[in-house]
């Protein structure tokens, strides 16, 4: 008797586990990052997602834009809310079927590098770098600003150690002193200016026309199959928004739990960040046009570094504004 | 005798005529010493996957995001646009080029040679201390609890504690290489010496032995063919550890040039990763044996 039973479980256990692709649309699964404060957060705790799109949304925390880029290769994972600009052209330019659907958050206060205390480097002598150990997260928005600052301040990258670091780990290793400068976006970039001082402010940065934003990303097949879910995902996304820019002191100690942080880290990143209305992200300032040139010349000089294999002509493929256009009242 | 006609050395390497050890078997199923090598079947498959992948190359069968092209000119491209090369060319471009500044070849030594110093690290302390635990009881009591305490835990869980103490350098990556194969080594070594037969120390002391002479003529040599054993264990648990280990803080090495590819969806580059720990693991194997063999002649004879 005690056998059957374990063997109907089991059989079961097996139907349900092949059976589960099949029925993939009782749930949804959205790519999130840990440490990272959005407005959103908060839809994300109330269960706001959930109820307006009608069918249960899962939020998974990753490490990087890469590893969402390959998780939704893979079909698990069908929206990424925010992946960084540059996993997504990345991940476009070796023709995986992803779409740009909107603009998640500009940043550019809460993703640089940081020289260590000891080391004595500043902007005027960054050629020093040159055969120091760098830790940063390859691939990404972090990595590419690094390039362009070095480049800016006319130092070689290619004689830079560069190591592969998630923030986290970079904040470990900048604090043992095993790299000279660390890069990081989030969370953990606060930590290691405890270490440090920035090699180029944000504002310098931004002055040499290096933009620093996220994207909302859906796999094709997706959006193909499931465009008003996407669309409602990008209302309660805006109203998120637009909820918390109204009265942000209401929802910051729950953006901070939601985020995994300090309410004063929490509140940098909410305060030095923007989060673009629906009508701004289809302005000529974002996907208007000003994007697309932007991301042409992010995958020009990532090709030109030889970190990607080739650039494509144009990304106008790629960007489906029409669920943004479609939020309207 | 002359009415039988002998197999062609050829057969007999491919496995696909008797040798003269197995000719001289009655039973061929059931004795597992009978069985052929069957070195035709071998080359079989391996023409057979090749084909498979030349195949799925030639008419496009998977996205080359998911398994690359045998050669990027074969793939049928419905956008030229997206064309990048297959794992051929690829490696062509690894070996003339390298891989972000570092030559194919630096990478492939990097690895080696953080396996090599891991293991011989491991046996360094192992064996010494394997030998202690089977030889002496004090030895034993104290390290018992320590080494069951620790042998369980995968190296690669340790990975956040050792980046906390040794940095992201070669210390901490042979770390936890040493610890991957210290433990392998001593469950060998101390194996090894209950594995000497007890008549042949006996007899060493019966002829006047001292302590030193059973344990450096008798002990040791008895010992050796399951510290071997050991070794190829050891060698083979620190690649697996191997890839894991340069993921923390990926600079060089085979592991660290496909972390660092993954993260540029380079497909091909990870197979070739993929393809060179094979044939590096399967090279160190086969060294092995030919030096167990050259070695420790003695081994299942004694």
């Amino acid at each position: 008797m005690k056998h059957t039973n374990l063997l109907t479980l089991a059989a079961l256990a097996f139907v349900t586990l092949l059976a589960s692709p099949a029925s993939a649309l009782d749930k949804i699964t959205v790519a999130y990052f840990l440490e990272w404060p959005t407005p959103n957060l908060v839809a994300q705790a109330e269960k706001t997602y959930d109820e307006a799109l009608g069918v249960k949304v899962e939020w998974r925390a990753f490490g990087n834009g890469n590893e969402m880029s390959q998780a939704m290769a893979s079909g698990d994972v069908h929206i990424a809310y925010s992946q960084g600009l540059v996993p997504w052209v990345v991940a476009v330019s070796n023709g995986l079927p992803l779409r740009l659907v909107g603009i998640a958050a500009a940043y550019a206060e809460a993703d640089n590098c940081v020289v260590h205390a000891d080391a004595g480097i500043t902007q005027a002598n960054a050629a020093e770098l040159e055969g120091k150990r760098v830790a940063t997260p390859i691939g990404n928005v972090t990595h590419y600003k690094l390039l362009r600052t070095l480049e800016h301040l006319g130092v070689d990258a290619s004689k830079i150690d560069l190591v592969q670091m998630n923030p986290p780990d970079a904040v470990v290793a900048l604090a043992r002193g095993d790299v000279t400068m660390a890069c990081a976006f989030g969370g953990p970039l606060q930590r290691l200016k405890e270490f440090g001082s920035v090699l180029m402010t944000a504002a310098e940065q931004e002055a040499i026309g290096i933009r620093v934003f996220d994207v909302v990303s859906v796999t094709e097949q997706f959006a193909r199959d499931h465009p008003a879910l996407v669309r409602k995902f990008m209302q309660v996304t805006d109203q998120a928004n637009a909820t918390y820019a109204a009265a942000p002191d209401r929802f910051n100690e729950t953006i901070a739990v939601a985020a995994g942080m300090e309410l004063a880290a929490a509140l940098e990143f909410l305060e030095t960040s923007t989060f673009p209305s629906v009508e701004e992200q289809l302005s000529a300032a974002w996907l208007g046009s000003s994007v697309q040139a932007f991301i042409r010349e992010v995958a020009k000089f990532f090709a030109k570094h030889g970190q990607l294999d080739r650039a494509l002509d144009s990304y106008e493929f790629a960007i489906d504004t029409s669920f943004l256009k479609a939020t309207g009242p | 005798m002359a009415d039988r006609k002998q197999p062609s050395k050829l057969a007999v390497w491919l496995g696909v005529a008797d040798n003269p050890f197995t000719r001289q078997k009655t039973v061929k199923f059931g004795d597992a010493s009978a069985v052929n090598s069957g070195r035709l079947w071998s080359v079989a498959t391996v023409a057979a996957l090749l084909f498979a992948w030349w195949a799925v190359t030639r008419w496009g069968l998977l996205d080359p995001i998911f398994w690359p092209p045998l050669d990027g000119g074969l793939y049928p491209w419905d956008n030229p646009a997206r064309a990048r090369p297959g794992v051929v060319d690829r490696f062509a471009s690894l070996v003339v080029e390298g891989y972000r500044n570092v030559p194919l070849w630096e990478h492939v030594w990097t690895s080696v040679r953080r396996v090599l110093l891991g293991v011989l690290c491991g046996a360094l302390a192992g064996i010494p201390l394997g030998f202690a635990m089977g030889l002496n009881s004090v030895a034993r009591g104290l390290l018992d609890p320590v080494v069951e305490f620790i042998r369980p835990i995968p190296p690669l869980a340790l990975i956040p504690l050792v980046i906390l103490w040794l940095g992201i350098d070669e210390a901490a990556k042979t770390f936890l290489l040493f610890l991957a194969a210290l433990f392998i080594m001593l469950i060998a070594a101390r194996a090894g010496v209950s594995s000497v037969r007890i008549s042949k120390v006996h007899a060493a002391y019966s002829l006047g032995a001292s302590k030193p002479q059973v344990l450096r003529y008798v002990i040791l040599p008895n010992a050796l063919p399951e510290i071997f054993t050991g070794l190829r264990t050891s060698m083979g648990v620190c690649w697996g550890t191997l890839v894991a280990a340069e993921l923390v803080a990926a600079d060089q090495g085979v592991g660290s040039m496909m972390m660092v590819a993954k993260n540029f969806l380079q497909t091909d580059v990870v197979v070739i990763g993929i393809i060179l720990i094979g044939v590096i693991g399967f090279t160190i194997e086969m060294l092995m044996r030919a030096l167990e063999v050259w070695l420790i002649p003695w081994k299942g004879k004694g």
